[in-house]
């Protein structure tokens, strides 16, 4: 599903030149859940954002469903985004001024899925977070842990094959970090591909492989 | 999708309540501003295209000397000459007030239009009554308006009726016509014959014995045939010059639909209205626009780091360029569209104002006819779409990763947002330089001297006395020399403001002609008028002798007053007995002329009064008693001459009102961006005053550190706008004769007004900033 090829990224300032990932030779194949570790900055984010193609490496070459994603459009890539890849982040990201239903519904509405579908769909997701009661609220009402039960369940709706999560329990008590990796691991059970990002050792062990970063390489 | 989006951008613009009463009232107040000027220019430019033949009619010049007076004659050579010109009308419009009356009924009334025949033929003008052929059968037929009807005659009909113009010369009301519409350049309550010797307005000649050398100057209209080309029409007629000898040389012509606002020629009776304030109107309203426009991009960037998340996160979920796009320009158009709706409320309170200030009657329904209103939707519709644009295209081209956050917020702004309040802050500061110098200048030339004692010195209109009730003008001279609150009284033909009358000095080489003034005996006295050459009048001069102004004796080139005599005027001339110093008779914006002043006792077309100091009120009561006693019919009509003076500087005045008016305006909508901006970054460095506060800064150092970002662009600011309003007040200035300096005190005063502006708007949201406990903010992020 994902192939990297001799992927680097840096940054240069003033000349200078910051390696953030050097030499990425990474395949991931569809069903896996992927967990990936390291230290504060050693470029787990960066990784999964180039993943997510949020991002552009410096050099090298990235195939997903090998097709070469450097040589996509920004109308492809938009495309990817609405049908492919899910994400969810540490500081969940909804949009504050919108409820919980709408958020979720957000995606849907972009696939231009039929109003009778969606809200279906909506409903289904509502109910399977234990979420029908918040539907209505907004995002700063809700505790972090259900802000992230709403973020992954928008990252779901469009029944994407691929989840991108940086550390989606970073920002949450133990039971609610639990809560989120038993749904991750679920929606992997039933298909999905999912690429974490963690610090936890406990949680990395919820996928069934480990990459660990430090310093921009990588260490299996 | 897309009502999805409306959805969301309703949620949006109603989650963010500042940011929504600060672009509305903006932009209102914009748009008001906007479609008041818009009214201003459409009602402006529909002058005299009323006319259903209004494409075809053109006004004749003499090109030679730039005149619209030309003799009457030339009418009659054109039509029948060239068969391009189907029809040829003059047209004379008296400027001086005239009474009617009938019966006991008498008014005065200040236009009387002197036409032929023909000019019914070519413009449209709608008879309630009479027939519109040939309305004017006989040579004292007339034709008057509604509203004079109305006057006169009241429920009577007028026609066949007798009126008395000027007391003394009997009319017979032929026709009624509708009153001419607001928006004619050419206007009259009463229209007569030209054939009428009485009717010929103007007169010249060169020896008045010859009659050869006698003209009568005219406008004169022609109605070419539709398929004419006018330009080579002229150039047939311009070559064909002979024909119009010795009347005119060369020709040229404006068109009726151009005639109100880009006539240049002298001597047009009509109105002309003034391209330079329109073109002013029309900067103005751009400008105000253009700050609305700013204020919402302002004001999206200060909110970018919230927008730039949004936009974000709907990119990561899958929007495109274009849904993000999408949604700001829906966005700014359901605002512009709600601001619309309270611009037009503005305006209906605006409306009164503007109509006082520019002495005008507009109303706002032009707006709701048919192109007008088309254009105003489509103009909303833009101006929506382009306040949202530099935002949606700024903020939807970054990459998505970058707009979550990572950047941090500070109090930096953006090099672009920067130029922009500068832009506004220049534009505010030229304004308030360009107001203070032209009230400046307003109130130099009213403070001027200008030669004679204009307070409480009064002009009463006696022109409609006649020969037959002139004594009863010296018996209201009587009673006025009597009167205890009366310092002087002179009878005069002629007055300052109001010289028609030139002649020749009669002096050889020097052929400049000098206005002429008659007066009596009292005259100097009475206006204060200071001799400084020759002696003193004698009651054996009266007739016989004059005085000349201190410009004419140096035009004349003399250097004393022997044997010095003005040869015109009566057979033998005048003798010159004395030079005067320069006084203002004419307008201020030109400089003083020669003048001569001749005394003669049969004066009675103005009685100037001089009114004692404190008996104001009492005198005037007096002087109308006193009027109604000897001239029960007539109204009292006067004009104290500082108004004169005061009235020469009308149009500066509604200018000065005017670019005031718009100027506040300007200043209010670029005040509300600024403070929408102080509120949104006050906001965004939060944290950073938290900060600041914890490691033990005061609160007086973070205001001045908050204000100093506006204060430094202030005078950035300054320094634009200072070269700019000196360079344009220059260029204002240079038309008037009697000029003010733009002194430093003009440049401090505008400087320090915006930078209070400026400081009174932010300081505000700096104290609330700067005061707010830190725990609460840091605790926020
Ligand atoms: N825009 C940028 N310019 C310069 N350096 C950057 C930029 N973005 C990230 N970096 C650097 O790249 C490195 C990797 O960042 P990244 O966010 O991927 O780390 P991380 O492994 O996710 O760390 P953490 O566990 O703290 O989230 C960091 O050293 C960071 O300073
Ligand atoms: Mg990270």
């Amino acid at each position: 599903m994902i192939k990297l090829k001799n992927l680097e990224k840096y940054y240069t300032n003033k000349f200078v030149k910051t390696f953030v990932l050097r030499n990425i030779n990474l395949e991931i194949r569809e069903g896996e859940f992927l967990s990936v570790m390291g230290p504060s900055g050693s470029g787990k984010s960066t990784l999964l954002n180039i993943i997510g193609m949020l991002d552009t490496p410096s050099s090298g070459e990235y195939f997903f469903y090998d097709e070469p994603v450097h040589k996509k459009s920004e109308k492809q890539l938009t495309e990817l985004h609405r049908n492919h890849i899910g994400f969810v982040f540490q500081s969940y990201h909804l949009i504050d001024e919108l409820t919980v239903y709408e958020n979720i519904e957000m995606p849907l509405l972009y696939q231009k899925v039929k109003a009778g579908e969606r809200k279906g769909r909506v409903a289904e997701i509502l109910d399977r977070f234990n979420m029908v009661a918040k539907k209505d609220l907004f995002p700063n009402q809700l505790s972090g842990g259900q802000q992230q039960l709403a973020a992954i369940g928008r990252a779901i709706i469009g029944n994407p094959k691929l989840i991108l999560a940086d550390e989606p329990t970073g920002n949450l008590h133990t039971d609610q970090g639990k809560e989120i990796m038993e749904l991750l691991k679920k929606l992997n059970q039933e298909g999905t591909t999912i690429i974490q990002v963690t610090h936890s050792a406990e949680n990395a062990k919820y996928g069934n492989r480990i990459i660990k970063l430090s310093d921009g390489w990588i260490e299996e | 999708m897309f009502t999805n989006n409306i959805r969301f951008a309703i949620r949006n613009i109603l989650k963010n309540k500042v940011n929504l009463y600060i672009n509305v009232f903006g932009f209102a107040f914009s748009i008001a501003v906007f479609l008041l000027i818009s009214i201003y220019l459409i009602h402006e430019n529909s002058f005299d295209k009323y006319h259903i033949k209004a494409d075809n009619i053109y006004r004749l010049i003499d090109s030679e000397n730039n005149s619209s007076k030309i003799d009457y004659r030339v009418s009659e050579i054109l039509r029948t000459n060239f068969p391009e010109v189907n029809n040829s009308c003059i047209v004379q419009i008296g400027s001086q007030a005239i009474s009617i009356a009938h019966e006991n009924n008498g008014l005065f009334i200040n236009n009387i239009m002197s036409v032929d025949n023909r000019f019914f033929e070519i413009f449209s003008i709608p008879f309630l009554d009479g027939k519109s052929v040939n309305p004017l059968p006989t040579i004292n037929s007339a034709v008057i308006s509604e509203s004079v009807a109305k006057m006169i005659f009241g429920t009577e009909n007028p026609i066949g009726k007798e009126i008395l113009l000027r007391n003394n010369l009997p009319l017979i009301v032929s026709g009624v016509i509708n009153d001419f519409p607001k928006n004619s350049s050419m206007k009259a309550d009463l229209i007569v014959n030209a054939e009428n010797d009485n009717f010929k307005f103007s007169f010249t000649c060169g020896d008045y014995n010859d009659k050869k050398s006698h003209r009568y100057p005219v406008n004169i209209y022609l109605e070419v045939n539709e398929n004419a080309d006018v330009s080579l029409l002229m150039k047939k007629i311009n070559n064909h010059s002979n024909l119009f000898q010795p009347y005119v040389k060369s020709f040229d012509v404006i068109s009726l639909e151009k005639m109100y606002l880009e006539d240049t020629s002298i001597g047009a009776d009509t109105l002309k209205g003034n391209p330079y304030l329109l073109n002013l109107m029309l900067t103005i309203a751009i400008i105000i626009l253009s700050l609305a426009i700013i204020n919402y991009i302002n004001l999206s960037l200060a909110r970018q780091s919230k927008l730039n998340k949004q936009s974000g996160i709907k990119k990561i979920i899958g929007a495109s360029r274009t849904d993000i796009v999408l949604s700001f320009l829906i966005e700014s158009v359901l605002v512009t569209t709600l601001a619309f709706f309270v611009g037009i409320i503005l305006l209906v309170i605006g409306l009164p104002i503007f109509n006082d200030i520019v002495k005008n009657s507009l109303n706002i329904n032009v707006l709701l006819q048919f192109p007008y209103s088309i254009i105003l939707v489509l103009f909303i519709l833009l101006f929506g779409l382009f306040s949202g644009i530099v935002p949606a295209i700024l903020i939807s081209s970054f990459q998505p990763i970058n707009m979550l956050g990572r950047a941090s917020i500070t109090r930096r702004k953006s090099p672009f947002r920067n130029a922009l309040t500068v832009f506004q802050f220049s534009v505010s500061i030229t304004l308030i330089f360009c107001i203070t110098v032209i009230y400046k200048q307003i109130s130099f030339v009213k403070h001027k001297n200008i030669g004679f004692e204009k307070e409480q010195l009064l002009r009463i209109d006696g022109s409609f006395i006649e020969n037959s009730n002139s004594s009863n003008a010296l018996l209201l001279l009587g009673k006025f020399k009597q009167f205890h609150g009366i310092n002087n009284v002179s009878l005069t033909n002629g007055a300052p403001g109001k010289i028609t009358n030139h002649l020749g000095f009669g002096v050889e080489g020097k052929d400049q002609l000098a206005s002429i003034i008659y007066v009596d005996s009292t005259f100097l006295q009475t206006f204060k008028i200071k001799q400084i050459i020759g002696r003193d009048l004698l009651d054996s001069d009266i007739g016989k002798a004059c005085m000349i102004n201190k410009k004419a004796y140096e035009y004349l080139g003399w250097n004393n007053l022997e044997n010095k005599r003005f040869n015109n005027g009566r057979p033998s001339g005048y003798e010159v007995i004395g030079v005067v110093d320069d006084f203002n008779f004419a307008s201020l914006y030109q400089p003083i002329e020669p003048l001569c002043i001749i005394f003669q006792s049969t004066n009675k077309q103005y009685i100037n009064v001089s009114i004692a100091k404190g008996k104001l009120q009492e005198t005037m009561a007096y002087i109308n008693t006193a009027w109604t006693e000897v001239f029960p019919y007539y109204p009292l009509k006067y004009q104290f001459y500082d108004d004169w003076v005061d009235l020469m500087f009308r149009n500066e005045e509604k200018l000065a009102k005017t670019v005031g008016l718009f100027a506040l305006l300007a200043i209010c909508i670029s005040s509300i961006g600024i403070l929408g901006l102080a509120i949104f970054t006050t906001e965004n460095s939060k944290k950073e005053i938290g900060i600041r506060k914890v490691y033990g800064a005061k609160v007086k150092q973070l205001i001045v550190m908050l204000n100093l970002d506006y204060i430094k662009w202030v005078v950035v600011s300054i320094i634009i706008a200072f070269p700019i309003g000196w360079l344009v007040m220059e260029d204002w200035l240079e038309d008037f004769t009697y000029r003010t300096e733009i002194s430093w005190w003009v440049f401090a005063l505008a400087g320090v007004t915006a930078l209070g502006i400026a400081l009174f708007t932010v300081s505000f949201q700096s104290y609330k900033a700067a005061v707010a406990n830190p725990v609460d903010s840091l605790r926020n992020e």
